[in-house]
């Protein structure tokens, strides 16, 4: 049978090489075998849960807490002291130079993750913008996002902050930053399928000794975990499940 | 809940002698210094099925001004602020009775006498069923909004009947 490593188009793309070194670390040190998928695409990377093609996963916390909630995975780790936030750009040469300039009605450029989705809503509601008063542009990367924005096909975009911080200084001077997220408790999160429930420990196990291991480093910092992994317990999950489930705004 | 005491207190406050929903009572006093939510930030906080704070992050320690030992263990009516009419937290509580959201704007009292204003979304957990506990996350609310709630939270204290 063979297992499938799940890898949501969330991580940063420049670093989709590293994910596979990773799985081959993984592998190595808990004798599981994975074929390892990085999607560029939400709707596959769902197509995938849906038919059991996830068996190790990197999610969003949108998708964690819909993976543990309605299929009972299981939490392993989180990157260790970083937390997924997220922002509202518009374009610097723009009108907007606060969010009391933004119009009553907005066009969002966006990528589908829906945790940076519902922080950017969260974000915008002070400027009294609820989900009536967007329209969203969906795009599939968040690059795509910040040109959507410089060239005014859009009036802002929410953008994750560490994409942001990946984009090259020329597209930054273009962007203005209106309001950034300071959530702390919204993060990635390395999760089992119900049939791994008894390999936890040893992934476990495995993660634990990259982060002692000096030749790890540079990976652990492209896979966005600079100071290591740290379990992700149960509790911890379901703190971040329940504010997902509050973010989530039906 | 202990009373409220002058040495906490920023300035001046005014009293209160406050009976909560369960008959406890406790000494409130209240200025008018508001503090703004931190802009980009969250409170999350967790309670059991009757209100008791079980969970909650930094951003309700810093804001509200109690330490976490102070506010776990403790009723969220911690945090109620007596210019609060009734009728919202029957709301409240009638609404996630039922097992569904509630959202709403608040006037919280802070532990130094000030206040300050959030838009809450509280969730009830549902396991099998039953309501186990519930979940709230605040955010800075648009100041349009915490104007006109002032007001109408003022005519519906009167009309409930105290000034
Ligand atoms: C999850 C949750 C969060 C709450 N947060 C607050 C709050 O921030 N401020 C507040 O005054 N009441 C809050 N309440 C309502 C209080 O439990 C309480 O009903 C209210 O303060 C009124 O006090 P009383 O019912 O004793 O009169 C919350 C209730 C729940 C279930």
């Amino acid at each position: 049978m063979t297992r499938h490593f799940a890898i949501s188009p969330d991580v940063n793309v420049r670093h989709v090489a590293d994910w596979f070194i990773f799985n081959t670390k993984v592998q190595r040190m808990t004798g599981l075998g994975f074929h390892a998928t990085a999607y560029s695409d939400f709707a596959e990377l769902h197509e995938a849960y849906e038919e059991g093609r996830a068996d190790l996963v990197f999610a969003n916390a949108a998708d964690t807490a819909m993976l543990v909630r309605e299929h009972g995975y299981l939490p392993v780790a989180a990157a260790a002291g970083v937390s997924k936030e997220a922002m509202v750009v518009v374009a610097a040469d723009g009108p907007f130079r606060g969010m009391a300039d933004l119009p009553r009605q907005l066009t969002v450029a966006s990528t589908s993750a829906p945790d940076v989705e519902r922080i950017g809503r969260i974000l915008l509601e002070p400027a009294d913008l609820g989900p009536a008063d967007l329209t969203l542009d969906v795009k599939p990367n968040p690059v795509l996002v910040a040109k959507a924005v410089m060239w005014h096909e859009a009036q802002a975009g929410f953008l994750p902050q560490d994409a942001y911080e990946a984009l090259s200084a020329m597209v930054k001077a273009q962007l203005r930053v209106l309001v950034a997220s300071r959530i702390y408790v919204v993060r990635n999160a390395l999760l089992v399928s119900p049939a791994l429930t008894d390999e936890v420990e040893a992934i476990w196990d495995g993660l634990a000794s990259m982060n002692v291991d000096p030749d790890c480093a540079e990976l652990l910092t492209g896979l966005g975990a600079p100071h290591g992994w740290e379990r992700l317990t149960p509790e911890d999950a379901d703190f971040m499940i329940d504010l997902m489930d509050a973010l989530a705004q039906e | 809940m202990h009373d409220m005491c002058p040495e906490d207190v920023r300035g001046e406050g005014r009293a209160y002698e406050w009976t909560y929903f369960d008959g406890t009572s406790r000494r409130l006093l209240v200025t008018d210094e508001e503090t703004r939510f931190p802009t980009g930030e969250l409170i999350v906080s967790r309670t059991d099925v009757s209100g008791v704070i079980t969970m909650c992050n930094d951003a309700l320690v810093h804001l509200s001004g109690y330490s976490r030992e102070e506010l776990v263990g403790t009723s969220h009516a911690i945090l109620r602020h007596p210019d609060m009419p009734r009728s919202v937290f029957a709301d409240l509580w009638s609404t996630v009775g039922q097992g569904t959201r509630w959202t709403g704007y608040m006037k919280n009292l802070r532990r130094d006498g000030g206040y300050y204003w959030v838009y809450a979304t509280v969730i009830p957990k549902v396991v099998d069923g039953v309501v186990v506990g519930h979940t709230s996350v605040r955010r800075e609310p648009s100041r349009a909004k915490v104007e006109e709630l002032s007001a109408v939270y003022a005519t519906m204290r009167d009309e409930e009947g105290r000034g």
